[in-house]
């Protein structure tokens, strides 16, 4: 009978350790996830907002390209006359 | 009695025994699963964050683009400085007999015309650089010719504001003015800096003020040009595209490096622009356009 009462009281014993194992890892695991939700909707914020500053920025540059266009031609022309200049200097 | 209570216990201690590992299974299991959402939960952040870190890289390599493309005058005039530097070199090698070729720097005075695109067409067409020496007016017309002058590679040069020889050469000052109008407006209009400058009817016309107005110009940072060779439109009524043709042909005669002058508003100089190109072309010159550093651009 005392020995039946000594494993039952094992059994509790292992059952609450065992249960608050478990608790503490349960409640690392909910602090990671939330952690990361929270992580998370912040960073998809600051990849939508960087998304439309990339978006401005495309159309910045292909507005200023356009714009140049004439300028660009010139600078790529001029790499070509100075070759030819640099043909008679050598 | 007593072993009906023993079987009792027994059964007791099994379904304790039971109850606590059905706990264990579920509490394992449960927490299992959330640890395993937790890693996928920050997997799932950490390739977030990659793709944020791309982005931004990706941001900052477009913005050095836009940086670029807004700096791209301060590129041409680098690249220019190294066009011109080499010219420079090249025209030491033909001065000091070490090349075969010869350089006509044509200059087209007193635009913008109307006739100017034409003139810009056929340089063009012919793969030609010129100087061209401009009046100031801010027309809308005027202020495209300009930009397309610029644009296609000529050198922008200054022959004052007005080009009214009575104002111009009534002092030192008058000249002065007339020629830094000139430059303010087109670097307000076009952005660009000229200085080159040529008296209107050359320098001999400023008489006995020429040496106090080429001081002030070199102060400012000036130097000037006169001509060579001329296709002769500034005066002749009788002059043809041949008529021009053999006046360059003629006063470019045998020179190295040669300065030629023609007007941008005369229709027979622009008949027989192409001819004047492909003759000075068959007799060795390469165009180039003038440069403050060229041997032909006086700095005193």
């Amino acid at each position: 009978m005392k020995a039946n009462f000594v494993k039952i009281i094992l059994l509790i014993v292992f059952f609450i350790c065992s249960f608050y194992f478990f608790e503490i890892q349960y409640i690392h695991a909910r602090q990671t996830i939330n952690f990361h939700k929270e992580k998370m909707s912040a960073i998809q914020e600051q990849i939508a907002a960087k998304q439309n500053e990339i978006t401005k920025a495309h159309e910045t540059l292909d507005i200023i390209n356009l714009q140049n266009a004439k300028k660009n031609e010139l600078y790529e022309n001029l790499e070509k006359w100075n070759a030819e200049i640099l043909t008679y200097i050598n | 009695m007593e072993r009906r209570n023993t079987n009792i216990h027994k059964l007791i201690i099994y379904i304790l025994i039971t109850l606590a590992g059905a706990c264990f299974l579920f509490l394992f299991t449960y927490q299992n699963i959330c640890i395993i959402k937790a890693k996928i939960q920050e997997y799932n952040y950490n390739a977030q964050c990659e793709i944020y870190n791309q982005m931004s890289l990706e941001y900052d390599e477009i913005n050095k683009q836009v940086e670029d493309a807004k700096n791209i005058d301060d590129r041409i005039s680098l690249r220019k400085a190294e066009y011109f530097s080499n010219i420079s070199i090249l025209e030491q090698k033909i001065l000091n007999g070490q090349s075969n070729v010869k350089i006509a720097y044509l200059t087209i005075d007193d635009g913008p015309y109307r006739l100017t695109e034409s003139f810009l067409n056929v340089l063009r067409d012919y793969n030609v650089r010129a100087t061209f020496f401009v009046r100031g007016f801010t027309d809308d017309e005027s202020l495209a010719t300009y930009q397309r002058e610029y644009e296609e590679g000529h050198t922008i040069a200054n022959h004052t504001y007005s080009h009214n020889t009575k104002i111009i050469y009534s002092s030192v000052n008058a000249f002065m003015s007339d020629v830094l109008k000139l430059q303010y407006m087109l670097k307000e209009k076009i952005g660009i800096t000229t200085n080159i400058v040529r008296f209107p009817a050359g320098s001999p016309a400023a008489g006995s003020q020429k040496s106090a107005i080429v001081q002030r110009l070199v102060q400012e940072g000036y130097g000037y040009v006169d001509w060579q060779a001329v296709s002769g439109d500034g005066g002749d009524r009788t002059l043809t595209p041949q008529k021009a043709y053999d006046n360059v042909l003629r006063t470019v005669g045998d020179r190295k490096i040669v300065v030629i002058l023609i007007h941008d508003y005369n229709s027979k100089t622009l008949g027989g622009l192409p001819n004047i190109i492909t003759a000075l072309r068959d007799k060795g010159y390469i165009f180039l356009p003038l440069f403050k550093d060229s041997v032909m651009v006086q700095k005193q």
